[in-house]
C-alpha cells in the first residue's frame, strides 16, 4: 500500500513540476508586439478580476461548509471526524489552485501562439498545446499530491490500519471531504464559469455580429474582451475544475469501496497506483504531441491521447502482478485480469464516448450537415434538427456506458464499476491538456484578428481553432462520460456505506426521490439558461449602449468600454451561480434527512438518469448546431450572409447555453450530488429520516 | 479643405459634397455619425469638372463645423443623379460594408472574357434594381439597356454582374448570400428562357432585389454604362482579397 500511496505522491509532484516547468517555458516565449501583449493583458485581468470575485464567494462557502463538518460528532471509539474540515479546505484549495495555474497560462499562452503563429503552425501548435498541458499536469498533480498526502497523513497519524476495518471506513468518511471540496470548487467555476462565458458569447455575437454586422473578434466590439475572457474562465478554469473534480471523486469512489467492501489497504490505495501510472502516461504521452508544417494538428494531438492510453494499459498491467500478490486476491471474487480488464473497460469507454460525441458534433458528418440542410428553410426546421440530433445522441454513449459498466462489473464486481472509472480518468492529464488547448488556439485566433496580424497568420490560427472546436466536443464527451462512471462508483459507495442491499423501487418513497432527481436536473438547467439570457440580455444592451453613446467605435478612432462588459459579465455569473449551486446541495441534504436512505438513494439513482441524458442531449445538441453554422460558413447552402445562414446562427445561439453551461454543469451536478450523498450517509445524518 | 463629391448609387441615388476621404465618408455613411443605421453602400468619387449640380453651392456649404469637425455631406442631389455624369468623371469606386469598412475598386478598361459564359445573372444597381437574367456580356448588356432599341430604356445603368450557383449541386454554393435562396426555380426558367435558342436576351429574375444584395455574391465586377462608354471596376480575386483586404472581405461576408 505505502508504495502505492508514495508513488502517488511523487508522480504527483513531478506533474505537477514539469507543468511549472512548461508554465516557465511559456512565459519565457515571445508574446508578441506591443498591441497584442496589451490585448492580452487586457483578457487576462478580466479572467482575473472575475476569478478573484468568484473565488471570493467560494471563500465564504468554503467556511462556512467547513465548520458545518466540522461540528459533526465523533463516533464512539471511532477515527476523530472533524478531520473532515481539513480535508474538505484541502480539496477546495487545490482544486481552486488547480483552475488559477491552468488559467494563468492559458492566458499567456493565448498571446504567444498568436506571436508563434507568425513563424508558421508547428510552433503554433507546440506553444497553445504546452499552455494546455499546464493545465492537465496541474489538475492531476495537485489533486494526487493532495490525495495522497492527506491518506497518509492520516493512515499515519490516526492509526489506521486493515486489522480495524472501522478505522479504514472512518479514514475514507474524512478523505471523502477531499472531493467534497474538490465539488464544490468545480460547481461554482463550472456554473459561474459557463454562464459567464455564454453571456458574453452571445451577446457579443448579437450585439455585434447580427445587430451591427461586426465580424467575429473584432475590436470595435465593446463585448469581444468580455467573449474571450469567458473561453479561459469558461472553457479552461471550470472544464479543469470539473475534470479535476470528477478524477479526484472516482479515485475517491473506488477507495471506499476498497476499504469498506473488500477491506483491503491494498485495494484502498490500487486506484492511486492507477492515478500514478495515468499520470506518468500522460507526461510521456505529451511528447507524442508532434507535427510537421503543413501537417495536421489533430492527428498530433489524437496521438497523444492513443499513445498515453495505451501506455496506461501496458503500465497498469505491470501494476497489478507487482502490487498484487496472490495473498491480496484471496477472497475478493476477481482476478488481477478481471481488474485490469475492468479498467480497459473504463479506458475504452471513455475513448469511444468521445468519439461518438465527435460523429455527432464535427462539421463534415452526416448528423450536422443535415442541421445545415434543414437550415435552408429557417431557424425552427434547424432547431427541430439539432434537437433531433441531440436526442439521437443520447443512444450510443449509453450503449457504450452500460457496456463499460457491465463489463467492468462482469469482470471486477462492484469495485470493477468503480476502477473503470478510475481507468477511464487516468489519462485526464493529457486529456485535459488538449482540452485547455482549444479555448488557446479560440483565444489567439482572438488575438491575431484584433492586433490586425497578416492573413496567413490569422489563417493558421483559425486552423488550431477549428482543430480545438474538434477536441473540445470529445472533451465533452470524455467528461460526460468520465462524470457517470464516477456518478456510478459514488453511488456504489453510497449503496456500501448506506448498507443498503436493495434499493425498491416500488416504494413510494423511492419512486418519489426517483422523481425528484429526475427533476432537478431540468430546473437546475432552467436557472443557468435564464442566467445566460438575463446576462446577454444587459450584455447587448450595454453595447448598444456604447454604440450610440462612444463616438468613432466604428471607425476605429473611439475606444469601446471593455471593462464594463466585463463586469456586466461577472457580476451576474457571480449572483446567478448562488441559487442553482445551493439547489444541487441542498437537495441530497434535504431528502435524506427527511425521507431516510433509500429515498436518497432513488434521487441519485433519478439524477444520474436526467443528468446524464440531459448532458448528451445539451452538448451534442448545441455542437450540431455550432457546426453546422460552420459547415455553411463554409460555403454551403448559400454560405454566409444567406437566409440558411441566418438560420443557423439563431440555432448556434441558443446552442452555446446548451452545450457551454447547461450541459457542462450536468457533469458537475451529478457528481456533487452524489458526493453529498456519501458524505451525509457517512455521517450518520440521514440515519433517523422524519419519515 | 476642398471637399470631396462622391456619386452613391447603392442602396440611394444621391450626389454627396463631404470632407471626408472615401474610407470615413463610406464608415459615416453606412453606420451613421451614432448609432443608428447599418447599410451597405456603393459610391465613387467624382470630378467635378463637369456642369449640371450646383458645385460652389458644395464649396460654400461644405465647411467645417465651428468645433473643427470635418463637414460629414451636403447632398447636391437625390434624384437622376446619374444620367448627369458622364463617365469619364468618375473616379475609383467603393465598396462598404454594413459595419463601414471600405474596399477600392480602381476604374479599369473593359476586357471581353472571350468565350463568356452562356448566361449571367445581373444585380441591377442604378436608377432601378431589378435581378435579371442574360445571355448578353457586360458590354452587350449595358448597350442593350440603354440602347434606343430598347423599351424600356435608360440613359445610363449601373450593374453588378453576379455568381452563379451550380444547380447540379446546389449544397456547393460557396459564400453567395440569400440572394438566391427564395428563387432557385425561378432562376433555372429564366436560365433555359435566355439560353433556349430563343430571342430573348434577358428575363427578370425579380423586379425589385435590393435588401439580400451583398458583396460576396458579386463575380466580375461592377460595370457602368451609357451605350458607348463603360466603366469597369473589376472585383479583386479571393486570394487578392486575403492579401490586401482581408479585414474588409471578413466584414463583406466573404472570407
Amino acid at each position: 500500500m505505502d508504495v502505492m500511496l508514495y508513488s502517488a505522491l511523487v508522480l504527483g509532484v513531478i506533474s505537477l513540476s514539469y507543468a511549472l516547468y512548461r508554465k516557465s517555458w511559456i512565459e519565457r516565449q515571445d508574446p508578441g508586439n506591443e498591441k497584442l501583449q496589451e490585448i492580452s493583458k487586457n483578457i487576462r485581468d478580466g479572467a482575473m478580476a472575475f476569478m478573484v470575485r468568484e473565488y471570493k464567494v467560494m471563500v465564504v462557502v468554503v467556511v462556512a461548509v467547513a465548520a458545518l463538518l466540522i461540528a459533526f460528532k465523533t463516533r464512539p471509539g471511532g477515527l476523530n471526524l472533524r478531520w473532515i474540515g481539513l480535508s474538505f479546505v484541502l480539496g477546495a484549495i487545490l482544486s481552486g489552485l488547480a483552475g488559477l495555474i491552468g488559467m494563468r497560462a492559458a492566458t499567456r499562452a493565448n498571446a504567444c501562439t498568436a506571436n508563434a503563429a507568425q513563424k508558421g503552425l508547428v510552433p503554433a501548435l507546440h506553444v497553445a498545446f504546452t499552455g494546455g498541458s499546464v493545465m492537465g499536469l496541474s489538475v492531476v498533480g495537485l489533486a494526487v499530491i493532495g490525495l495522497s498526502s492527506l491518506v497518509l497523513f492520516y493512515v499515519r497519524f490516526l492509526g489506521v490500519s486493515a486489522d480495524n476495518p472501522q478505522s479504514m471506513i472512518d479514514l475514507m468518511e474524512i478523505v471523502s471531504g477531499y472531493s467534497l471540496g474538490a465539488s464544490s470548487v468545480a460547481l461554482f467555476a463550472r456554473v459561474g464559469g459557463g454562464i459567464f462565458t455564454k453571456a458574453a458569447d452571445v451577446g457579443a455575437d448579437l450585439a455585434g455580429k447580427v445587430i451591427q454586422g461586426i465580424p467575429e473578434d473584432d475590436p470595435r466590439n465593446p463585448a469581444t474582451i468580455a467573449d474571450n475572457v469567458g473561453d479561459n474562465v469558461g472553457d479552461v478554469a471550470g472544464l479543469g475544475s470539473d475534470l479535476c473534480e470528477s478524477y479526484i471523486a472516482s479515485i475517491i469512489g473506488a477507495m471506499v469501496l476498497g476499504a469498506e467492501m473488500l477491506k483491503s489497504m491494498t485495494f484502498m490505495a490500487l486506484p492511486l497506483g492507477v492515478a500514478s501510472v495515468g499520470i506518468l502516461s500522460s507526461i510521456i504521452g505529451t511528447f507524442f504531441v508532434r507535427t510537421r508544417e503543413g501537417g495536421n494538428p489533430r492527428k498530433a494531438l489524437s496521438l497523444g491521447t492513443i499513445g498515453a492510453s495505451v501506455l496506461m494499459l501496458v503500465g497498469v498491467f505491470f501494476l497489478l502482478q507487482v502490487t498484487l500478490p496472490d495473498a491480496a486476491m484471496e477472497g475478493v471474487g476477481f482476478t488481477r485480469m478481471g481488474l485490469f480488464l475492468a479498467i480497459c473497460a473504463g479506458l475504452v469507454g471513455g475513448v469511444l464516448v468521445g468519439l461518438i460525441t465527435e460523429y455527432y458534433t464535427a462539421d463534415d458528418t452526416k448528423a450536422v450537415m443535415e442541421v445545415a440542410r434543414q437550415s435552408q428553410t429557417g431557424a425552427a426546421t434547424n432547431i427541430i434538427a439539432g434537437i433531433q440530433v441531440g436526442m439521437l445522441a443520447t443512444g450510443w454513449p449509453v450503449v457504450v456506458l452500460v457496456a463499460a459498466m457491465l463489463g467492468a462489473y462482469h469482470f471486477a464486481g462492484l469495485y470493477g464499476i468503480a476502477i473503470a472509472a478510475v481507468g477511464m480518468l487516468g489519462t485526464t492529464g493529457i486529456q485535459l491538456a488538449i482540452d485547455a488547448y482549444g479555448p488557446i488556439a479560440d483565444n489567439a485566433g482572438g488575438l491575431a484578428e484584433m492586433s490586425k496580424m497578416p492573413a496567413a497568420v490569422r489563417e493558421r490560427t483559425d486552423k488550431l481553432d477549428a482543430v480545438g472546436n474538434t477536441t473540445a466536443a470529445i472533451g465533452k464527451g470524455f467528461a460526460i462520460g468520465s462524470a457517470t462512471l464516477t456518478a456510478l462508483a459514488l453511488f456504489v459507495a453510497f449503496k456500501e456505506s448506506a448498507g443498503l442491499e436493495v434499493i425498491d423501487i416500488t416504494k413510494a418513497k423511492v419512486m418519489g426521490g426517483l422523481l425528484f432527481g429526475a427533476m432537478l436536473p431540468y430546473v437546475f438547467t432552467s436557472f443557468i439558461m435564464g442566467a445566460v439570457g438575463r446576462a446577454a440580455f444587459q450584455m447587448i444592451e450595454e453595447v448598444k449602449r456604447q454604440f450610440r453613446e462612444i463616438k468613432g467605435i466604428m471607425d476605429g478612432e473611439g475606444k469601446p468600454d471593455y471593462v464594463s462588459c466585463v463586469d456586466i459579465a461577472t457580476k451576474a455569473a457571480i449572483r446567478e451561480m448562488i441559487l442553482p449551486s445551493l439547489a444541487a446541495v441542498t437537495l441530497p441534504v434535504l431528502v435524506g434527512g427527511l425521507g431516510g436512505t433509500e429515498m436518497l438513494g432513488g434521487v441519485l439513482v433519478g439524477v444520474t438518469a436526467s443528468c446524464v441524458m440531459l448532458a448528451l442531449f445539451t452538448a451534442n445538441s448545441g455542437g450540431a448546431w455550432d457546426n453546422a453554422k460552420k459547415y455553411i460558413e463554409g460555403g454551403h447552402y448559400g454560405g454566409k450572409g444567406s437566409d440558411a445562414h441566418k438560420a443557423a446562427v439563431v440555432g448556434d445561439t441558443v446552442g452555446d447555453p446548451f452545450k457551454d453551461t447547461a450541459g457542462p454543469a450536468m457533469d458537475i451536478v451529478l457528481k456533487l450530488m452524489s458526493v453529498v450523498s456519501l458524505i451525509i450517509v457517512k455521517m450518520g445524518f440521514v440515519t433517523n429520516p422524519l419519515f | 479643405m476642398t471637399p470631396n463629391y462622391y456619386f452613391t448609387l447603392f442602396p440611394m441615388e444621391a450626389l454627396i459634397a463631404s470632407q471626408h476621404d472615401p474610407e470615413h465618408f463610406g464608415t459615416y455613411m453606412a453606420t451613421g455619425s451614432r448609432d443608428g443605421s447599418s447599410d451597405p453602400l456603393i459610391f465613387i468619387a467624382v470630378d467635378p469638372s463637369f456642369p449640371g449640380f450646383d458645385w460652389e453651392y458644395a464649396k460654400s456649404e461644405c465647411v467645417p463645423h465651428p468645433d473643427g469637425r470635418p463637414k460629414n455631406s451636403v447632398y447636391l442631389s437625390i434624384y437622376r443623379v446619374l444620367e448627369r455624369i458622364p463617365l469619364a468623371a468618375l473616379g475609383d469606386l467603393y465598396l462598404t460594408t454594413r459595419d463601414g469598412r471600405t474596399l477600392a475598386l480602381p476604374k479599369q478598361a473593359y476586357v471581353q472574357s472571350d468565350p463568356g459564359p452562356a448566361f449571367h445573372v445581373y444585380q441591377e444597381l442604378c436608377p432601378v434594381h431589378p435581378l435579371v437574367v442574360s445571355k448578353l456580356a457586360p458590354r452587350e448588356f449595358g448597350q442593350y439597356i440603354t440602347g434606343a432599341k430598347t423599351k424600356l430604356q435608360l440613359p445610363k445603368i449601373a450593374f453588378a454582374d453576379l455568381k452563379v450557383v451550380d444547380f447540379d449541386n446546389l449544397e456547393n454554393s460557396g459564400n453567395i448570400g440569400s440572394l438566391y435562396d427564395r428563387n432557385i426555380a425561378h432562376l433555372k426558367r429564366c436560365v433555359e428562357s435566355v439560353t433556349s435558342g430563343s430571342p430573348k436576351a434577358t428575363k427578370t429574375l425579380e423586379r425589385s432585389h435590393v435588401e439580400s444584395f451583398t458583396f460576396n455574391i458579386i463575380k466580375s465586377g461592377i460595370y457602368l454604362s451609357d451605350g458607348t462608354d463603360m466603366a469597369v471596376y473589376p472585383m479583386p480575386s479571393l486570394d487578392e482579397l486575403r492579401a490586401r483586404a482581408y479585414d474588409w472581405a471578413r466584414s463583406a461576408l466573404i472570407i
